[in-house]
């Protein structure tokens, strides 16, 4: 952070919680200064979550277009809307909670996005069976709809309890818990199908 | 089938293992590009930010909620009161029509044709009704739940049906008689999710494989199946006119040009931006660009975009006015463009609305001077005069 004129400004892409100059800047700092209008303070916290929102879109919406765009609209959002924002701890989750609703609007609108798949996971020293599971878990899950594909990574890659996704998404617990339970069957289903093949 | 409840330990590690391996490299750029669109950007005031984040004007405060709103009902009555003292009351043809229909169930698609609006629901209904008084002219029993627009076309209404939840694998194209309010004919091939059936030289023309790009041709007044035609791309959005088909390709930011005959690409024509739905005017062809936020308009004598007009996030469902005004339905917006000028010439906000939630995705109607919109389980009449 270097302070001149009054003015703050902050190494683009770093967060300076361990402070610098002499001078503590917490996380939750950042995000009360860009609450009050601080928009270089809203830089470093924007850079900081930007991989992690991304990697969440491209999940839900399978289409890095798409995704982009929904990182994108959510910082926006994120910004205009950081006012409503009561405890500056609570941003990561407050930001999620914006780009998923991102994420089920865009999906809603552009039903081909389930029809185009991200690239695929790099081949490792994995074995043939494991590599031919995940294809059929990807093949299965671009059939899954936007409403069980969001719960489904909601809950099994932020690991999301189903109360927590029932108040990000506004439906009902049992909305989600059956959403859950239609998602992991119908990928149960694929790869029994498969396994009987 | 599987106990409901039955967990599956090893199948959720696998899905877990299988959604952290996807390779998610970040875009270099991604976040500059946020980051100078938000900077342009003004924050908004703490009760406009909060209403927009869904906590309400007053986030969560009663009391304040409570004063705040008997205030407002204070001031809209004196208000509506000395507009009636000044002008009398409404005796003009819209006057008897009512500003909100309750509906029985969620609605999913709207249109109007006919002289009714004809509202698709959760309950897999397709609704008839009088736009004059609200009253429920028929109700349709559908195989499945309206998940596309509702399109007169020919002599025949014509929309898409989805299976429960908007899966599309069911997805079914039907056509209804206005004439006896009945199912005429179910174009079941399982695969017609595409938007939009559109009426051109006799015939009626849907899509009826999203993936495989075919459309479908049949007679518009027999329903007799007349050709298939296959557009080399996975295709979302159609419509007919100036002697053409136009679609839009999946997966590339373009509208194409079809020979109504052949099946031919007659013309690419390059958007900013992915393509939404599309409607035909008497000189243009409009598409939708929901992610860059605009609406084109596409000579059809040139093959060219014309105009882009600026509107906002969310800018898809595009629907014709009698009077010649293309309007397009954002997430909090309805946008009202004069052909003419080229120009946005009225802005009305929409109520906070579920149109681009579940599958409720096509909810904008205009009938003759009214414009209408489906906002959960009541009809809301948003304009009288446009």
């Amino acid at each position: 952070m270097i302070l001149s004129d009054g003015v703050v400004r902050y190494p683009l892409g770093v967060l300076p919680a361990e402070g610098v100059g002499g001078v503590a800047v917490t996380r939750d700092d950042l995000v009360s200064r860009a609450r009050s209008g601080d928009h270089d303070a809203f830089d470093v916290i924007a850079r900081s979550v930007t991989a992690r929102l991304y990697a969440i879109a491209l999940r839900i919406l399978r289409d890095v277009h798409l995704a982009e765009d929904a990182v994108q609209d959510s910082l926006v959002d994120a910004w205009r809307d950081l006012r409503a924002l009561r405890d500056p701890a609570l941003f990561d989750g407050w930001v999620t909670r914006i780009l998923v609703r991102n994420c089920y609007r865009s999906a809603k609108r552009d039903r081909s996005t389930r029809r185009i798949a991200v690239p695929a996971a790099e081949p490792t020293a994995d074995v043939s069976g494991q590599v031919a599971e995940r294809e059929r878990i990807e093949q299965a899950f671009g059939r899954l709809t936007p409403d069980h594909r969001v719960v489904v990574v909601l809950r099994y890659y932020l690991g999301w309890e189903p109360a927590e996704i029932s108040d990000s998404l506004g439906i009902a617990p049992g909305t989600v818990r059956s959403r859950l339970h239609y998602g992991l069957e119908a990928l149960r289903a694929v790869l029994e199908a498969d396994a009987r093949a | 089938m599987s106990d409901m409840n039955r967990p599956d330990p090893q199948l959720e590690r696998s899905v877990s293992a299988w959604l952290e391996d996807l390779p998610d490299r970040v875009p270099d750029d991604l976040a500059d590009g946020a980051l100078t669109r938000s900077r342009a950007v003004a924050q908004r005031p703490t009760w406009l930010a909060r209403w927009h984040q869904g906590e309400g004007f007053w986030g969560g405060q009663p009391l304040a909620a409570a004063a705040a709103v008997t205030a407002a009902v204070a001031i809209i009555v004196a208000v509506v009161g000395i507009s009636i003292w000044r002008t009398g009351p409404d005796t003009g043809a819209n006057a008897n029509a009512p500003s909100t229909i309750p509906l029985e169930a969620d609605a999913t698609a709207l249109g109007s044709g006919f002289g009714s609006l004809w509202v698709g629901d959760k309950s897999a209904h397709l609704v008839r009704i009088n736009p004059a008084d609200g009253s429920v002219e028929a109700t349709i029993e559908l195989d499945g739940v309206p998940c596309g627009p509702i399109a007169p076309a020919s002599t025949s209404l014509w929309l898409a049906t989805c299976g429960v939840g908007g899966t599309t694998t069911k997805a079914k194209t039907t056509r209804v008689d206005p004439a006896t309010n009945s199912i005429v004919t179910v174009y079941d091939d399982g695969a017609g999710d595409g938007f939009g059936a559109s009426a051109m030289n006799g015939l009626v023309w849907f899509i009826s494989n999203v993936d495989g790009g075919q459309i479908t041709a049949v007679d518009a007044l027999t329903g007799e199946h007349v050709r298939d035609l296959t557009v080399d791309s996975p295709i979302h959005h159609l419509t007919a006119g100036f002697g053409s088909l136009w679609v839009n390709p999946i997966g590339r930011p373009a509208v194409l040009r079809i020979d109504p005959e052949t099946g031919e690409t007659l013309a690419e024509i390059r958007l900013s931006g992915d393509s939404g739905y599309l409607t035909t005017s008497a000189d243009s062809i409009w598409v939708a660009e929901p992610h860059q936020w605009l609406v084109a308009r596409i000579d059809p004598t040139t093959d060219r975009v014309a105009a882009e007009l600026m509107a906002a996030p969310g800018a898809d469902h595009i629907a014709l006015a009698p009077n010649g005004r293309v309007w397009a339905l954002t997430d909090d917006q309805l946008f009202a463009f004069d052909p003419a000028g080229n120009q946005e010439v009225d802005r009305l906000a929409v109520p906070s609305h579920r149109a681009f939630d579940d599958i409720a995705t096509h909810v904008l109607a205009l009938d003759e001077d009214r414009v209408w919109f489906a906002d959960g389980s009541s009809l809301e009449r948003l304009r009288p005069d446009d």
